[in-house]
C-alpha cells in the first residue's frame, strides 16, 4: 500500500526528467496468481520492446 | 529588523542564562561582504554577534540534527542513569521550523531536546542572484536598507531591489512564518505569494519528453559532485549516504554524466514528502544547478496526490509512510 | 626573451586559429558560469572575466581519468593503459595565481620520489599562455601574501599583460616562443615595457587583502593539539566545495568499475572534507570529525606542503573564500593561527 504512493511519485518524477515513465511497470500479483503472474510478465514484456532499449540514465563503461 | 535583532539577542541571552539551551544556533555577520553565516553561541556575551536579516541563508534545522546527532552519539557509552540532556537552541524561520517538524516526524529526536526561536521572516538573498545583479563584478562593499541593496563594485554604485534578488523558493513561500516554536521574537511577516509556487513546473510539465530530457541532462552536467547541495539538506542526514555506499556500489563516484544523473535523481526523489524548498541546495551549490525546478515537482505531486506539504503540520505522517483507499491507482499495471 | 605586442581585439582570433592547430582550453562563459573548457568551433573565449569558477587543473588532473582498461579473456586478463596520450594543446588565458598552482602540483606530481605519468604526459603537451590581471579581479584576493603577483609570468609559458590598448606579449620559456608565429610581428618597445613594470607594481599595491601565511609554519608546527581547532569546523557542511574549486588540492581516490567482462580503472577526485576520505576498512575513522578534517587542510596547505617542499600550497586566488556556502574564511584561519 506503501509502494503504491512510491511508485506513483517515482512514475511520475521520471517522467518529468524526461525518462519514459512507462519503463517502471508496478502490479500486484498474489503468490497464488500463476496465471495472472504469466500474464503480467508477457505483457510487461512487449510493452518495454516496444519502447526499444533504454539509453537515458544507463551507463557504459570502458 | 533592528528591533528583532536586539529581541533575539536578548532572548538568546536569557535562555543561555538560565540554561534552557546549551547552544544556540544562529546567524552572524560573515567576512565577505553583504554575507551572513551560521554561528553557534554557548555564552550569554556571545549572544550580541547574532544578527537577523535578509542574507541569512542556510536552513539551520540541519545543524541541529547533526549537534543533536553527534551528541547522542557521545553518549552511547555513558551508563543510562548518567547521560546528559543537552537542549539546542535554534534561530528558526518558516522552512526551518518544517524541517524540524519533519525531524520529528521521522523520530530523529525529541521535541524536547530543541527550543525553537521563531523569526519571521521575508525571505533572503541568493548570492547568486546578487552578483548577476551586481553585473558580475566582484561587490567591495554593501549595504542593505529599506528593501534596497547598495552594492559597490569596480564598475561603481548600484542599487538593487531586494524583492529582485530574492531566492526563488522565498518568493513563493506558503510558510515564511514559524509553523512551531517556544518563543517568537517580531510579529508575523507579510504572506509571500504562494499562488505562484508551481508556475516553473506546470511549465516545465508542458514541454515535451526530449525537451524535459535535455533540460535534465544539461542542469546535471554542470554537478561537480561536491555533495554540497546534499550536505547543506536537512533531510538528508542519512549516516551513510546511497551514493557512498560500496557494497553494492549504487553510482560511481567519478564525474560521468550517468553517475551523476543517477546521483541527482536518487537524493531529488528521496525528498518526497520531506522537502520544504528552504533553497539551502540551491544556494549552497557552487555550479549553479537548478534544482528547484524537480524539487518542486516532487512537492507538486505530493501535494495533488496526497494532499500533504513536507512539514507543514506537526499532526501529519510523512506521506510516505502511510495510505489512503483514495491514493491514485491509475498507473498500476494491469494485463 | 622576445617581447611583442599585439590589439586587444586580437586575442579571441588569436585563441580561435591556435584552436584550429591544437587543443585549446580557454575561458568560455556558460550561463553564469565562466569556465575551462576545450574551445570548439563555436565557442567564444571570454577573456574580459574576473577568474573561472572552476580552476584550470582539470585540464592536467582531471575530475575522472581513465588510468587503464582490462578485459578478461580464455588466456586471462589484457591490460590497455591510458597513459601518454596527451594530445598538443594550449590552456589560454589563465590567470596568475593559477598558473602558480601547475608549480605548485608540479612539486607533488613530477618529483624523485614519483613521477604521475597521467599528470606529465598532459603538462609537457600543453602550452601554459597567463593573462595577468591588471587589477586584482576579487577583494578577496590574497596572491601577494602566498608568493604570488597579480602580474606574474610563474608557471606560465607565454604572459600577455594589458597594457591600455595592447597587450604586452612575453614569451618567458622556449615552450611558449614555439607558439611566437600567433602573435603577429610587432615587436614590443621598451616604452611598453615600462608601462608593464608600472601597471605590475600597481596590481600588486591593490591587492588588499593580506594574510601571514609565511608566519604561521612555525606555529603549526607545535599546535596540532591545540583547542584552537575546535572552533573552526562547526558550521562546516563537509561538502566538497573548497577543495574542487581549489587549484592546488590534488587528493583522489582510485576506483574499479566493471560490467561483465570488461573494467576501467579510474581516478577521481577526492576531499578531506568528506567523512570517507580516511574511513578504513574496519570501519575505523582516523578523522572521526569535521575538526580533524580541518586542521588536515589547513596543515596540508601551510605546514606538510612546505615541509616537504618548502612552498605553501595556496595560491590566494579565494575561490573557498567566495565559494564556501557556509563562509568558512581561510584567511581568518591563517590570522587566527598566527595569533596562537
Amino acid at each position: 500500500m506503501v509502494a503504491r504512493r512510491k511508485f506513483a511519485t517515482l512514475k511520475s518524477f521520471l517522467n518529468y526528467i524526461g525518462v519514459e515513465g512507462d519503463r517502471t511497470i508496478f502490479t500486484w500479483v498474489s503468490a497464488s496468481e500463476g496465471d495472472r503472474w504469466a500474464q503480467v510478465i508477457k505483457g510487461a514484456t512487449e510493452k518495454i520492446k516496444a519502447l526499444g532499449p533504454a539509453s537515458k540514465m544507463v551507463k557504459t563503461v570502458a | 529588523m533592528e528591533n528583532i535583532e536586539t529581541k533575539l539577542r536578548e532572548e538568546a541571552q536569557r535562555l543561555l542564562l538560565e540554561k534552557k539551551a546549551d547552544v544556540i544556533i544562529g546567524y552572524e555577520k560573515g567576512t565577505l561582504p553583504l554575507t551572513a553565516t551560521p554561528c553557534f553561541i554557548t555564552r550569554p556575551e556571545e549572544a550580541e554577534k547574532l544578527i537577523w536579516n535578509n542574507l541569512c541563508t542556510q536552513n539551520l534545522a540541519k545543524f541541529v540534527h547533526d549537534l543533536i546527532t553527534a551528541h547522542k552519539n557521545s553518549q552511547k557509552r555513558v551508563k543510562p542513569e548518567d547521560r546528559k540532556k543537552k537542549v539546542i537552541g535554534v534561530v528558526a524561520r518558516g522552512c526551518t521550523t518544517r524541517s524540524i517538524i519533519i525531524h520529528l516526524q521521522e523520530r530523529q529526536y525529541d521535541r524536547g531536546e530543541v527550543y525553537i526561536i521563531g523569526v519571521p521572516c521575508d525571505g533572503y538573498v541568493e548570492s547568486k542572484k546578487l552578483r548577476t545583479a551586481a553585473g558580475g563584478a566582484d561587490i567591495i562593499e554593501g549595504d542593505m536598507e529599506g528593501g534596497q541593496i547598495k552594492v559597490k563594485t569596480a564598475e561603481g554604485e548600484k542599487t538593487v531591489a531586494l524583492k529582485e534578488v530574492l531566492s526563488d523558493s522565498c518568493r513563493t513561500c506558503r510558510y515564511n512564518n514559524p509553523i512551531i516554536s517556544d518563543v517568537m521574537v517580531g510579529s508575523p511577516a507579510p504572506a509571500m505569494n504562494p499562488e505562484a509556487e508551481y508556475d516553473q513546473v506546470k511549465e516545465f510539465e508542458a514541454k515535451s519528453i526530449e525537451e524535459r530530457w535535455a533540460y535534465f541532462t544539461k542542469e546535471m552536467a554542470k554537478c561537480i559532485r561536491c555533495n554540497a547541495c546534499r550536505q547543506a539538506c536537512p533531510s538528508c542526514y542519512c549516516p551513510t549516504c546511497f551514493a557512498e555506499q560500496s557494497m553494492p556500489q549504487w553510482v560511481g563516484i567519478g564525474e560521468d554524466a550517468t553517475d551523476t544523473q543517477v546521483f541527482q535523481f536518487m537524493r531529488l526523489y528521496h525528498m518526497v514528502g520531506r522537502c520544504v524548498d528552504c533553497g539551502s541546495c540551491v544556494a549552497v551549490c557552487p555550479m549553479g544547478v537548478d534544482l528547484r525546478n524537480f524539487l518542486k515537482k516532487i512537492d507538486k505531486d505530493c501535494w495533488e496526490m496526497f494532499g500533504n506539504r513536507a512539514g507543514s503540520s506537526m499532526e501529519d505522517m510523512p506521506p510516505l509512510g502511510k495510505f489512503s483507499e483514495n491514493d491514485k491507482e491509475d498507473f498500476i499495471y494491469n494485463p | 626573451m622576445e617581447k611583442r605586442l599585439i590589439k586587444k581585439d586580437a586575442l579571441a582570433g588569436i585563441a580561435k586559429k591556435m584552436a584550429d592547430d591544437f587543443l585549446v582550453w580557454a575561458p568560455v562563459k556558460k550561463e553564469d558560469n565562466v569556465l575551462f573548457a576545450p574551445l570548439g568551433r563555436n565557442d567564444e573565449p571570454f577573456f574580459s572575466y574576473l577568474n573561472s569558477k572552476n580552476a584550470p587543473k582539470n585540464v592536467f588532473f582531471p575530475h575522472t581519468e581513465t588510468m587503464m582498461k582490462y578485459t578478461r579473456t580464455e588466456k586471462g586478463m589484457t591490460f590497455s593503459a591510458e597513459v601518454n596520450k596527451a594530445e598538443q594543446s594550449v590552456l589560454f588565458g589563465v590567470r596568475p595565481c593559477d598558473a602558480h598552482s601547475f608549480v605548485l602540483l608540479d612539486k607533488l606530481f613530477d618529483q624523485e620520489k614519483y613521477k604521475d605519468g597521467y599528470y606529465i604526459a598532459k603538462r609537457k603537451n600543453t602550452t601554459v599562455i597567463s593573462l595577468a590581471c591588471a587589477t586584482p579581479p576579487y577583494t578577496s584576493c590574497f596572491c601577494t601574501s602566498v608568493d604570488g603577483e597579480p602580474v606574474s609570468s610563474d608557471g606560465a609559458d607565454i604572459l600577455l599583460t594589458d597594457i591600455g590598448g595592447d597587450y604586452l606579449v612575453e614569451f618567458v620559456t622556449p615552450k611558449g616562443e614555439a607558439l611566437a608565429k600567433y602573435f603577429g610581428e610587432t615587436k614590443a618597445d621598451a616604452q611598453a615595457e615600462s608601462k608593464k613594470a608600472e601597471i605590475a607594481a600597481k596590481a600588486k599595491e591593490a591587492v588588499k587583502s593580506k594574510i601571514p601565511a609565511h608566519e604561521v609554519k612555525p606555529i603549526l608546527d607545535v599546535n596540532f593539539d591545540n583547542p584552537f581547532w575546535n572552533t573552526i569546523h562547526g558550521k562546516c557542511l563537509a561538502c566538497g566545495t573548497c577543495t574542487y574549486l581549489c587549484p592546488t588540492c590534488h587528493c583522489f581516490d582510485i576506483s574499479d568499475e566493471v560490467k561483465g567482462s570488461d573494467g576501467v580503472r579510474i581516478r577521481s577526485w577526492d576531499s578531506c572534507m568528506f567523512p570517507l576520505f580516511t574511513k578504513e576498512t574496519s570501519g575505523h575513522n582516523p578523522r572521526p570529525s569535521q575538526k580533524e578534517r580541518w586542521r588536515q587542510r589547513t596543515m596540508h596547505k601551510f605546514k606538510y606542503y612546505v615541509d616537504m617542499f618548502n612552498a605553501i600550497s595556496c595560491v590566494g586566488c579565494g575561490r573557498c573564500v567566495m565559494y564556501c556556502p557556509v563562509n568558512i574564511d581561510i584567511r581568518k584561519i591563517v590570522q587566527d593561527i598566527s595569533k596562537l
